[in-house]
C-alpha cells in the first residue's frame, strides 16, 4: 500500500510540476498575447492616422484636380490634352469655341482625324509622333492653315509631354491678327522707304545743279578779286551741304526702319580713315581744333564710308555742343578683337539720365542758354544703328558742364591665312527685314 | 588742242552747270541728252564721256557696255554720274572707268577729269 501511495505521490509531483510548467508557459503566452494586443492597438492607431492622412491627401488630390480643371477651362487659349496614342482626351472650352467644333466630334478621336483632317498637317504629325519617343517639348511651332468653318489662321503651338500622367498637352495661340498687323507695318515702312529713296533722288538733282553753279561762281568771283561775293557763295555752298546732309539723314532713317540699310564691308585701315575725316572736318571750322591721340594700328572690318559717316557725325556734334571751347580729341585704341574710337569735346555735356536717350530718334539736347540746337535729332540714332549693324557698340561718357566723350567700336579684321595674299574681302550687305 | 568732253545728262540744270564748270577750266564741252546719239556716236570722238546712270529712261550701264565693246570707242574714258551712292559697284561692273556721286564737289570732279585727260 505504501508503495502505491509513494508511486501515486510521485505521479502527483510530476503532474504538479507539469502543471506548474504549463502554468508558466501559459503565463508567458499570456504576456505574449498582451504584447501582441498592444502592438495591434498601436498598429490600429497608426492605421487610423494613415487613414486620416489618406482622406486628407484625397481631398488635396481632388483640390489639385479641380484646380487643374479650372485652369484648363479658364485660360483663354485653346488647349488640347492628348493621350500617348494622340487621341484627344480632353479639349477646353476655349478650343471648342475657337474652332467651332463639338465635344462629341472631338473627344477620343485621334488629333489627325479631327474635323475632316484639318489637323492632319504633315509637319505637325512628325513633331507629335517624334515627341513620344524622345520626350521633347516644342514651343512656338507655327501653323499656317485654312480651317473649315473659321478660315485662314496662323497659330503658334506649344506641346509638352507629361511623363507621369502619360499625356501630351497642346496649347494654341492665334496670331493671325498680330501677323497681319506686322506685315502691314512692314509694308508701310517699305513704302515709306521707297518714297524717300525717290524723293531724295529727285531732291539731289536740283541741288547738284545749285551746288555746281555756286562753286563755279565762287571761283569766278575769287579770280575777279571780289572777295565779298566769293564769301557769300562759300556760305551758300555750306548751306547746300547742310541741305544735302539733311536729305541723307531722312533717307538713312527710313532705310533703317524698313530694315533696308545697306553697306559694303571690307578690310580697311581705320587710322587712315580717321586722319582723312579729321582733316576734312577740320577745314569746316575755324574755332575748333581736332587732335588725334593714339592709334588702332590694326586693320578693321566694316564699311569705311559708313564708319566715316559716324565719325563725321560725332565730330560735328562735338563742335555744335561746345561753342565756347576749342579743343576736340579723337582717341584711338584697340585690343585683339575690337578697335575703339572716342570723340571728346569740352562743351555743355549731357546729364546721366539722358545717356541712353541721346541715341533715340528725334532726341535733341536743349540748353537753357541756347534753347534747342538745330538739326533733326537723327544723327546719333543713325550712327548708333550703323555701328550696331557693323558688330560694334556705341555709348557716351559725360558730365554736365564738363563735356562728353562718345565711343564706338569696330571689329578688327580677321588675320589672313599665313602665306596668302592679304585678303581684300568685299561684302555687300542689306539686312533682311526682321 | 583743247580736250573735248561729252556730257550725257538729260537734266538741263545739271548739264548746263557741268558745261560752265568744265569750260571755266578750259575744256571744250558738248551736251547730249539723246541716248541713241551717245550710243551711236561717230568721229570725231570726245576725249572723255560723263554718262548719267539713267539717260532718258535708258540704263546708262547698257550704253557704257555698248561703247566699251566697240573697237572705235573702247578706249574712251567713261565716268558714270549717279545720285545713288550704292550704284558705284554697278558702274564698275558695267565697265566704266570711274564713278561720281551727285551732288559732288567741284574739286572732286576736276581732279577726276585731270586724271583721265591731263589739264585742258
Amino acid at each position: 500500500m505504501i508503495e502505491e501511495l509513494e508511486a501515486a505521490n510521485e505521479e502527483l509531483h510530476s503532474a504538479n510540476e507539469e502543471s506548474l510548467s504549463s502554468n508558466e508557459e501559459l503565463q508567458s503566452l499570456n504576456e505574449e498575447l498582451e504584447t501582441s494586443k498592444e502592438e495591434i492597438q498601436a498598429s490600429n492607431e497608426e492605421l487610423h492616422v494613415l487613414n486620416a492622412e489618406l482622406l486628407q491627401r484625397n481631398a488635396q488630390l481632388q483640390e489639385a484636380r479641380d484646380f487643374a480643371d479650372a485652369i484648363v477651362e479658364t485660360i483663354r487659349e485653346p488647349l488640347l490634352v492628348l493621350d500617348v496614342e494622340l487621341r484627344v482626351q480632353r479639349a477646353n472650352r476655349a478650343f471648342y469655341r475657337f474652332f467651332q467644333v463639338e465635344p462629341a466630334h472631338t473627344e477620343r478621336r485621334r488629333i489627325f482625324k479631327l474635323g475632316d483632317g484639318q489637323w492632319n498637317i504633315p509637319a505637325l504629325r512628325t513633331l507629335l509622333e517624334e515627341l513620344l519617343p524622345t520626350n521633347h517639348a516644342f514651343v512656338d511651332y507655327e501653323v499656317d492653315h485654312t480651317f473649315p468653318g473659321i478660315g485662314h489662321r496662323i497659330m503658334l503651338l506649344n506641346a509638352q509631354r507629361v511623363e507621369s500622367a502619360q499625356l501630351i498637352l497642346l496649347a494654341i495661340e492665334d496670331i493671325t491678327e498680330r501677323k497681319r498687323a506686322e506685315n502691314e507695318k512692314q509694308q508701310l515702312l517699305e513704302q515709306r522707304e521707297e518714297f524717300m529713296a525717290i524723293a531724295s533722288h529727285e531732291l539731289k538733282t536740283p541741288v547738284t545743279s545749285l551746288k555746281g553753279y555756286t562753286q563755279v561762281l565762287h571761283t569766278r568771283f575769287t579770280k575777279a578779286g571780289d572777295e565779298r561775293s566769293a564769301a557769300m557763295l562759300a556760305r551758300m555752298n555750306a548751306q547746300l551741304d547742310k541741305l544735302i546732309h539733311l536729305i541723307g539723314e531722312l533717307l538713312d532713317v527710313t532705310s533703317i526702319e524698313a530694315g533696308k540699310l545697306s553697306w559694303h564691308n571690307e578690310r580697311f585701315d581705320l587710322d587712315a580713315l580717321v586722319r582723312d575725316i579729321v582733316e576734312e572736318v577740320g577745314h569746316t571750322t575755324e574755332r575748333h581744333q581736332i587732335r588725334i591721340e593714339g592709334a588702332a594700328r590694326t586693320p578693321v572690318y566694316g564699311d569705311p564710308e559708313r564708319i566715316g559717316q559716324v565719325l563725321t557725325n560725332l565730330l560735328s556734334n562735338a563742335m555744335k555742343y561746345s561753342p565756347q571751347t576749342h579743343a576736340i580729341l579723337v582717341k584711338l585704341a584697340s585690343d585683339t578683337d575690337t578697335a575703339t574710337v572716342g570723340v571728346q569735346d569740352f562743351g555743355i555735356g549731357i546729364a546721366p539720365e539722358k545717356h541712353e536717350q541721346v541715341f533715340e530718334r528725334f532726341f535733341r539736347v536743349s540748353d537753357p542758354e541756347h534753347e534747342t540746337f538745330p538739326g533733326l535729332g537723327l544723327g546719333l540714332f543713325i550712327s548708333a544703328q550703323i555701328v550696331k549693324r557693323q558688330g560694334g557698340r556705341m555709348w557716351v561718357e559725360s558730365r554736365v558742364g564738363v563735356g562728353a566723350t562718345f565711343f564706338f567700336t569696330v571689329p578688327c579684321a580677321p588675320q589672313p591665312e599665313p602665306g596668302s595674299q592679304p585678303l581684300r574681302l568685299r561684302q555687300e550687305g542689306e539686312e533682311q527685314h526682321a | 588742242m583743247r580736250k573735248r568732253i561729252l556730257v550725257a545728262e538729260d537734266d538741263p540744270g545739271v548739264g548746263d552747270m557741268l558745261r560752265e564748270m568744265l569750260e571755266e577750266e578750259g575744256y571744250e564741252v558738248e551736251i547730249e541728252m539723246d541716248e541713241q546719239a551717245v550710243q551711236q556716236m561717230q568721229e570725231p570722238f570726245p576725249d572723255l564721256l560723263f554718262l548719267d546712270i539713267r539717260l532718258s529712261g535708258t540704263d546708262g550701264r547698257t550704253i557704257c557696255r555698248q561703247l566699251k565693246s566697240q573697237e572705235a570707242t573702247y578706249h574712251l574714258p567713261i565716268i558714270i554720274l549717279s545720285a545713288h551712292k550704292d550704284t558705284r559697284q554697278m558702274a564698275r561692273d558695267a565697265g566704266a572707268d570711274d564713278f561720281l556721286a551727285k551732288p559732288f564737289e567741284m574739286g572732286d570732279l576736276l581732279t577726276l577729269v585731270a586724271k583721265y585727260l591731263g589739264s585742258g
